[in-house]
């Protein structure tokens, strides 16, 4: 690298900001170096530019705004986490057999898959509703799901007071035992249900396994009423809870979100939700 | 690097740039959020730096809002009540003067180009200038001619407030 310019002139000031943000090579550098050493023009220029660096930066700051407090980054920090939570697994087709992608041509492997999809999905489609017409229960079962979901106008009797917003309640048969559906909103974590038997038996029901009179299974909790027996229950849905549906027998009971004691009762066949007052 | 990761590393100083660039601390802190969001949707590519591509997403985030002008009246009439508390108590005429600096550099911020401005403003966050021409899409030779330019025209428009800060 040479540098050359006509006597009155200066160089490139790039090449002055190149160097001053210690962007050029060594060999560079040290040409740089050597001619500005020997050259006052250009000397004056590159310490012009270092001082106006130096003020910009100063004035820069001086003007600079108060950044947000740590709670209004938090909040920020959070929505852009849902943010990426929501679109992280949309982001991304799954990965495809590498031998297939390889053999056969991209338009030839949607073309079949989509048809193959369309057939299935017609064919479900006409299952589905024929079963839906033909079959009593299976309506029972989908109307008692949809109830599950919108919840249902049911009239209130007199000792189930349900607190308002938080859960609903229908009207049991006794029945021998007990389940407890419940939907959770998050995918992973425990689920603790806490049931009480009689006067204070506690006992914790988790999401896998349980102990013998809690039957926990993979859609619910069974309380099997020991035989002949006549026993009060208290189950208590944590907030986690989103959905929960109780049934003794075969008929549900209440569908709701609910962090409030529900007491089950199999020998008179009620289950209650205490009214606001009775809680602790 | 985890979203989470770049967030805690870079957000201050992507809050610093978009609040210089556009004169709005409350739409920079809008753009920050939106920056790291649009991150979120199309991750950084392997092959550049994620500072760059960050900082190269704000600017455009920026830009278009400014663009289509929804911004604008904000950015050109700053109100002084939004301008940002001192960080500790001062006299009372310091609001003002402070004020008044921050619109002479907005005035002379908005002599440049919106590249020299960009290149300058990403400068002072510490990029190289390879970094500045990979997000901006240009050449190190080019970065290096527009901070000069840059420089020049603030040294020309600032001379009256140099001795202020």
């Amino acid at each position: 690298m040479t540098i050359q310019h006509e006597p009155g002139a200066t160089m490139d000031p790039a090449l002055l900001i190149r160097h001053l943000h210690d962007e050029l090579d060594a060999e560079a550098h040290a040409v740089l170096e050597a001619h500005l050493a020997a050259c006052e023009e250009c000397r004056s220029l590159a310490s012009s530019l270092a001082t106006s660096s130096r003020r910009v930066r100063a004035v820069l700051t001086a003007a600079d705004f108060a950044p947000p407090g740590d709670d209004e980054w938090q909040r920020v920090r959070d929505t852009v986490a849902r943010a990426a939570h929501e679109v992280r697994p949309f982001a991304r087709p799954p990965a495809r057999c590498a031998a297939y992608t390889d053999v056969v041509p991209r338009e030839r492997r949607t073309g079949r898959t989509r048809r193959w999809l369309l057939q299935a999905a017609a064919v479900a489609g006409v299952i589905g509703a024929a079963a839906f017409a033909l079959s009593a229960p299976l309506r029972a079962w989908v109307t008692e799901r949809w109830h599950d979901v919108v919840g249902r106008p049911v009239a209130m009797d007199e000792r189930t007071i349900a607190p308002v917003g938080f859960a609903a309640i229908g009207f049991p048969t006794a029945g021998p035992e007990v389940e407890i559906v419940f939907a959770v909103a998050q995918p992973a974590g425990t689920l603790r249900l806490r049931f009480t038997h009689d006067a204070g038996v506690a006992r914790i029901a988790v999401s896998a396994g349980g102990p013998e009179q809690f039957v926990v299974r993979s859609a619910g909790v069974h309380i099997a009423n020991a035989p002949g027996g006549v026993a009060t229950y208290e189950a208590t849905l944590p907030r986690e809870v989103q959905r929960a549906a109780i049934r003794i027998g075969d008929m549900p009971v209440l569908v709701a979100r609910t962090d409030t004691p529900v007491i089950i009762d199999l020998a008179s066949g009620r289950v209650r939700i205490p009214a606001p007052r009775d809680h602790p | 690097m985890t979203l989470e990761q770049l967030f805690d590393d870079h957000h201050a100083s992507l809050f610093r740039f978009v609040s210089r660039m556009t004169g709005d601390p409350d739409y920079a802190k809008d753009i920050v959020q939106e920056t790291f969001i649009a991150i979120a949707a199309k991750p950084v590519p392997a092959d550049v730096p994620p500072r760059a591509w960050l900082f190269g997403v704000a600017h455009n985030l920026a830009h278009s809002g400014l663009r289509t002008g929804r911004r604008r009246s904000r950015l050109l009439d700053v109100a002084p009540h939004r301008l940002a508390a001192p960080a500790s108590p001062a006299a009372p005429d310091e609001g003002a003067e402070r004020a008044e600096l921050r619109a002479a550099v907005r005035a002379a911020l908005a002599e440049l180009t919106e590249k020299e401005r960009t290149m300058l403003l990403m400068r002072e966050e510490g990029f190289r200038h390879r970094e500045i021409a990979a997000a901006l899409g240009t050449t190190t030779g080019s970065v290096g001619t527009m901070l000069a330019r840059a420089l020049t025209k603030l040294e020309d428009r600032l001379g009256t407030v140099w001795a202020e800060p």
